[in-house]
């Protein structure tokens, strides 16, 4: 008590102002605290420093890891993802017994469609394989949100979302790049080479430190780390009746596209209403303020219900977007896709062109 | 064991790539270091800023194709935190520990349920590092250390290297949380390699036997002490009139001797933390 008196300047009336630090006015009460912060005239800034419209600034760090055929470390401010792609092999024949593959011609496979495009193709056969194996590990300490243990729900839509992302939206990896064949390339009834086993990416992204985008992060981790990835030369050995690789050469994992994601947070006040002292008639006309947060951090994405997500191809296209928890309007829509435009060639520039 | 939250890949498994052309077993790569000389490493503390502490250790990436050796730890530290209301009475703080291997961090690939390897070497990391924290300030707390392998060895002792390197970092992790600690603790290993001379700190593949050590080095005290491979607790005849060492005892002496070896560049990487903020202070002072 001695030292919170002494501390306190000398106020001649009887009634001392409260004070407290802005560490705990942001615990208190984190929308106006934002809200002070957005609304402060000489800065205009976010709690962090940046403009509403500023991104953090990645870096990225590739093929850091030794037992992984591809691997990225990426930052973007005080959050961290490791993204490690393993390849391991899917045999279509096993121990003597022919497994039957369905395999039927172009025609059938678009079952008399003829607008049912080459990702759709791939994203069936990789989705009956299991081709593509996405997981991400939120229980390594990086956030004392999450704990070690079986993933949770957020854990699980995230990587849910990176898988459709991967299979179904962009369709990154080519079904083609991943087919072991024969010594002799055997020609399959179609014409093509058959494949014999495919080749299986298990893509295992850690999050190692997290304050906010692990979205953006983990999956731009991805592109980095499958832009990274080679594989050992390979073919089916009839003999062996196994996959023999070779391990003086490498191929790199053939990407049909890729694409950047870029995530925004909005956050919502009526400027009168922060205010104590308005009765709520006035609440109601009080004009309503809006913020469009790039690259949100932990503590805004706590505050902010509002969402909006942008998944852009590498042609600028825009391949996804995502927007919930508020009550959304063209204008925001538009700024987001505004914003996403300038994030995307951040990456591209990073990562790297397919 | 099927785990229903995670993607598992195909139901049939897969295999790992087989390359036929290897040899079953690669030759250790000759040791490029003097007997008494450690390999470098990099230890840094504060690079997961969310966490109460944490701390990165890597050996740098081999040099040459024919050296494996790499190592690479993420350690946070939770806490110390309140006890959940359910959990009983406790009048000092409870350390726990986890510890778990990226799916890519070796040759084999891993899955994400903790085996129990890792839990045994998480029991040892608790045991080494429980010693140096006064528990009796913080009652009715709890500590958690997380220690997440990247990267590691493969080969018979490739654990141990995990091991040391894991007690090092959560050491620097637990002084970056500010917790109190009576001194820090380092890991510390010793081997005997193919012609029974001490080597500190042996790369994979080098040494028969290995030692490994927890080492408080302003106390002299060990916390943890572990071993592998055959050693001689016998005294060598020549030895027994002069009061000699037997085999074992020389390669402990030898982990310590390494253990001290790191404290060096433990106390660097907490004390670079530290000198960071004294800097703060006096450039806020001086404004």
């Amino acid at each position: 008590m001695s030292g919170l008196t002494q501390s306190a300047p000398a106020v001649k009336s009887d009634v001392q102002p409260l004070s407290f630090p802005p560490s705990l006015f942001q615990r208190i009460d984190p929308p106006l605290y934002l809200f002070r912060h957005l609304t402060t005239p000489t800065t205009k800034a976010r709690p962090s420093g940046r403009s509403p419209s500023t991104a953090r600034q990645p870096t990225l760090h590739t093929a850091a890891l030794s037992h992984a055929q591809g691997s990225a470390v990426v930052r973007v401010g005080d959050t961290a993802v490791v993204a490690g792609v393993r390849a391991e092999i899917l045999p279509l024949i096993q121990k003597g017994e022919s497994k039957i593959t369905i395999t039927p011609s172009e025609d059938a496979k678009r079952g008399g469609f003829s607008n049912i495009s080459d990702v759709e193709i791939d994203a069936e056969l990789i989705k009956n394989h299991c081709l593509i194996v996405p997981n991400i590990e939120l229980g390594t300490g990086c956030s004392p949100k999450f704990h070690a243990g079986p993933p949770g729900d957020y854990a699980q839509s995230v990587v849910e979302r990176w898988r459709e992302w991967l299979v179904d939206v962009i369709g990154v990896v080519p079904v083609s790049t991943l087919e072991i064949h024969s010594e002799d390339g055997e020609l399959g009834e179609d014409g093509k080479k058959m494949a014999y086993a495919y080749w299986v990416l298990y893509i295992d992204v850690l999050a190692i430190s997290l304050d906010g985008g692990l979205l953006e992060a983990g999956w731009a981790a991805i592109m980095a780390a499958l832009r990274t990835t080679w594989l050992p030369k390979a073919y089916w050995d009839k003999d062996l009746a196994t996959v023999v690789a070779d391990k003086g050469s490498k191929r790199p994992l053939e990407l049909r596209d890729i694409g950047f994601c870029s995530s925004y947070a909005v956050f919502r006040s009526k400027e009168d209403a922060m205010e104590e002292d308005v009765d709520m008639e006035n609440q109601k006309d009080a004009q309503e303020r809006c913020w469009v947060l790039a690259d949100a951090d932990e503590f805004e994405e706590g505050v902010c219900e509002e969402r909006v997500l942008v998944l852009r191809r590498k042609s600028g296209k825009v391949a996804k977007l995502e927007m919930g928890g508020g009550r959304g309007g063209e204008a925001i829509v538009r700024e987001c896709l505004r914003l996403s435009q300038d994030r995307v060639k951040t990456w591209e520039k990073l990562v790297g062109g397919s | 064991m099927t785990d229903r939250r995670r993607n598992n890949g195909p139901s049939e498994g897969t295999l790992p790539i087989f390359y036929p052309d290897e040899p079953a077993t690669t030759l250790p790569a000759p040791r490029d270091r003097q007997p008494d000389e450690l390999r470098k490493f990099f230890l840094k503390t504060s690079l997961t800023p969310p966490a109460s502490g944490s701390s990165y250790l890597e050996l740098p990436s081999p040099p040459s194709p024919t050296q494996q050796s790499t190592l690479k730890l993420a350690v946070t530290v939770t806490g110390p935190r309140p006890l959940p209301h359910s959990a009983p009475f406790a009048p000092q703080a409870r350390l726990t520990t986890e510890l778990k291997y990226a799916p890519f961090a070796a040759q084999k690939r891993r899955g994400y349920i903790r085996d129990g390897g890792e839990r045994e070497l998480a029991t040892m990391i608790t045991t080494a590092l429980v010693r140096s924290i006064v528990l009796e300030r913080y009652p009715k707390s709890s500590i958690e250390i997380m220690v997440t392998v990247l990267d590691c060895e493969d080969g018979p002792h490739g654990d141990v290297g995990v091991l040391s390197g894991a007690i090092t970092a959560g050491s620097a992790a637990l002084a970056d949380a500010g917790v109190e600690c009576v001194d820090l603790v380092c890991g510390g290993v010793a081997g005997l390699d193919g012609n029974g001379r001490v080597v500190l700190d042996p790369g994979p593949g080098e040494c028969t036997a290995v030692v490994g050590v927890g080492y408080l080095a302003a106390r002299d005290e060990m916390t943890v002490l572990w071993t592998r491979g055959g050693m001689s607790v016998e005294l060598e005849e020549d030895q027994m009139d002069i009061g000699g060492e037997t085999e074992m005892e020389r390669v402990i002496q030898a982990a310590c001797k390494a253990a001290r070896e790191v404290r060096k560049v433990l106390n660097e990487a907490v004390a670079e933390k530290l000198v960071v903020e004294l800097e703060e202070k006096e450039n806020a002072m001086r404004e």
